[in-house]
Order: structure tokens, then C-alpha cells, then sequence
């Protein structure tokens, strides 16, 4: 099955063809330039190397968050708009799951941490048991020392592996925090598409996929425009009870 | 360091940015953070006009409603934001208000102290205030060139 694989919601921006988990063609792009001019040029130059084209594509995917806001817009966008007509299936990864994928086979915990400013991390926690990469707690937006406290009950000294682009300042915490971190090498630390697509065909396999219109980005933070939205309806609902 | 200047007008407020912006430009700096504070109508914008016209930017107005303006085209583009009507961090979110730092040119924020946590470290902090006399204003600037370079004390526009 050929997949063709987004990233974008951290700063690289990175495209990966694979036919099932066989990697085809990948590149990872950081430069300056904007995701949304980068995507769609770097799909068409990997598909055309490779021989193929868009309606070769049998699976398409991407992460659909956590990450930048209007990162997870353009990759999610991206992926609906190629699906779009052509039938085909999506799969949504989580970003925290498909980083976790780097690392699939370290002996562990594995905890990819995304910034998320103001001293917050986007994170969550997985292992390796009997072979199989296990979620261990749900993605969640976290503040540095709650994530540690949470890392220490669970990790309970054994070693942690980080990745993702908190990657240093993860890392650096965990240590003055006293919890036992191994060095993740150095080309397994960033988001990639390759980790998506790998994670997409696992999700496929267990018919975790969506259409094109299904698919929808997955924020941790709720948008202004909804959040407004909610608050109004919510305001309204006490409206209508008091009149009653 | 901070420096106080006093503006006696509009036109003397976009001086003292486009003095701002000059001094970016011949330190070479090609990132800044410019924090913007000040009650309405105090000259925040007038400020920004000032700012960008030194970088050839014309047509710069208030992002209340739009939150935020690019001015593109230049040798660095502007990113001109206006807090004002975002609420709290969730906002600054899903705004795209992260989404610029880490990319070169300058961002320059009305009421960036509407909002907690929305200043950076680092930034270059621009308070206006009204004084007695009804154009007065006095603009307090407080920046940090970490190469140290020679300023003049207190110059007055």
C-alpha cells in the first residue's frame, strides 16, 4: 500500500512516500520557507523521483497535531485536499505518537515533548512492551514541573528517552530534576514524516482511518472562534433557564 | 536601558519609530520583539507607521479587528499585532500569534500587556503616555542591545 506522509507541525517541514513501511523517497526541509509553500512542491518532486503520482497514493496522511496552530491547518488541509475526490482513505496521527515511532525498539520510556511556549510542553509518555510501542498517558499541553513530577511516579528511575523539538529544554529539565534521561541520537530527535507514515499503516491496519472530511486537526487548545462560540451558547443556555 | 522622549505630536511619534527601526537596522539586528503599550489613542499605531516607514512600508493600520497585519516585501517583513481583543494564552494560540517567532523580521504588539505571557524575553518595551498638554506624550523606551553599542543620553525629538 503506498502512503504518502505529512509533517508540518513543528518548525521542519517533511514528506515521506512509503509503501507500507518501506520507505521510498523522504526528505526533511528546514530553511525559512513557509509549510505552506514547501508541502505540495516537496510531495510532487518525491512522487515524480519515484515514478508515481498523486492517484498512486492509496493511503494519505499526516500529523494533525499537537503543534504550531497553523502548522496542523496546512498539513491537515493539505491531506483532506488531496483525499478529496480521489476516494481514498486518512489517517490523522497524532504528532507525540508519530515522534514516539522514532524511537519504536529503545528499551524505555519514551516521552516526545514539543514546545509549546510559556513554559509548556505538548507531551506524553509511551514504552515498549512485549515488543509493541504502548501509549502511557494521554497527549496533553503541560507545564515543565507537572510533566516531571508525572515522569517521576511513572518513569521510577528507569531511563527516558526524549525527541521532538523541546527536545534540549526537555531534557535539560528532566536532568535538574533529577529523573534518568538517555541521549536520543541525534537524526531520531525531529518530527518526521517518515514516523507518521509508519504510524499511519499501524493505525490502517487496525481501521483507525477516516475520509477526507472526518479527518480533523486535534489542537489540545480549543480555537478563539469556538471557545467564543461555546461561551456564548453557554450564556444563552443560563439565559433561557433563568427565564423559566 | 530605558530612555524617556517626548513627543509633541503625531508626526513626532512616527519619528521616534522610525528612529526605533533605524537603530535595528544599523545594529544589524534582524529579529526583534517590539512591545507596544499605551491607552487608546495614545499613538501605538502612529508609532508602527513611523517604524515601518523606514523599511518602506506603506498603508500601516490598526490590526484590532485582523489581529494581525504582515507588511512583506521589504528587506525584513513586519509582523504588526494588535492584542486588544484576544482574551488570554488560548488566544495567543490559536491566533497563529506563536507561530512568528523563530522567523526573521520584527514584531511590533499593541498591548502586548493585555495578556500575560504574551511578551518574550528580551523584547524592547515602548510605553506611551499622555501628559497634560493634549498632543504631549511622553514615550518611555526600554531596550537591551546586548552588543552595547554607544547611544546618546536622553536625546529629545
Amino acid at each position: 500500500m503506498k502512503i504518502l506522509a505529512f509533517e508540518s507541525t513543528a518548525k521542519i517541514t517533511s514528506v515521506a512516500v512509503t509503501d507500507d513501511l518501506r520507505r521510498i523517497a523522504g526528505c526533511d526541509i528546514e530553511n525559512g520557507l513557509s509549510q505552506s509553500e514547501l508541502l505540495l512542491p516537496a510531495a510532487e518532486a518525491l512522487l515524480s523521483a519515484s515514478r508515481l503520482t498523486f492517484d498512486d497514493i492509496d493511503l494519505f496522511a499526516c500529523t494533525s497535531g499537537p503543534g504550531s496552530f497553523t502548522g496542523v491547518r496546512i498539513g491537515v488541509s493539505v491531506v483532506k485536499g488531496l483525499a478529496f475526490g480521489r476516494n481514498k482513505p486518512c489517517v490523522g496521527v497524532s504528532t507525540l505518537a508519530s515522534l514516539a515511532e522514532n524511537l519504536r525498539g529503545t528499551d524505555g520510556f519514551i516521552v516526545p515533548c514539543m514546545d509549546a511556549r510559556r513554559g509548556q510542553f505538548y507531551s506524553a509518555i509511551f514504552r515498549m512492551f512485549r515488543g509493541e510501542l504502548k501509549r502511557v498517558s494521554p497527549d496533553e499541553a503541560i507545564g515543565g514541573e507537572e510533566l516531571c513530577k508525572k515522569l517521576s511516579d511513572i518513569s521510577r528511575g528507569r531511563k527516558i528517552y526524549v525527541c521532538g523539538d523541546g527536545y534540549e529544554q526537555a531534557k535539560e529539565l528532566f536532568s535538574r530534576y533529577g529523573l534518568k534521561t538517555a541521549d536520543t541520537p541525534f537524526l531520531l530527535r525531529n518530527e518526521s514524516a517518515y514516523s507518521c507514515a509508519a504510524a499511519a499503516y499501524r493505525m490502517f491496519l487496525r481501521g483507525e482511518y477516516v475520509s477526507d472530511v472526518k479527518l480533523s486537526p486535534s489542537y489540545l487548545r480549543l480555537p478563539q472562534a469556538e471557545r467564543e462560540r461555546l461561551e456564548k451558547a453557554e450564556r444563552e443556555k443560563s439565559q433561557k433557564t433563568t427565564i423559566i | 536601558m530605558k530612555k524617556v522622549f517626548n513627543s509633541g505630536s503625531a508626526a513626532e511619534t512616527e519619528d521616534l519609530g522610525r528612529a526605533l527601526a533605524g537603530e535595528l537596522d544599523r545594529r544589524s539586528i534582524k529579529r526583534a520583539y517590539i512591545a507596544l503599550d499605551g491607552e487608546m489613542g495614545s499613538g501605538k499605531t502612529a508609532f508602527t507607521r513611523g517604524f515601518a516607514s523606514f523599511f518602506g512600508y506603506r498603508g500601516v493600520k490598526s490590526p484590532t479587528y485582523s489581529v494581525v497585519n504582515e507588511y512583506k516585501g521589504g528587506k525584513l517583513p513586519i509582523f504588526h499585532f494588535d492584542l486588544y481583543r484576544l482574551t488570554d494564552e488560548e488566544d495567543l494560540y490559536s491566533t497563529g500569534y506563536d507561530d512568528y517567532f523563530g522567523r526573521d523580521g520584527y514584531m511590533i504588539c499593541e498591548w502586548s500587556g493585555r495578556i500575560p505571557g504574551a511578551k518574550p524575553e528580551g523584547a524592547i518595551s515602548v510605553l506611551i503616555e499622555k501628559t497634560d498638554s493634549e498632543c504631549g506624550r511622553r514615550i518611555t523606551v526600554d531596550a537591551d542591545f546586548s552588543d552595547g553599542g554607544t547611544e546618546d543620553e536622553d536625546t529629545c525629538i
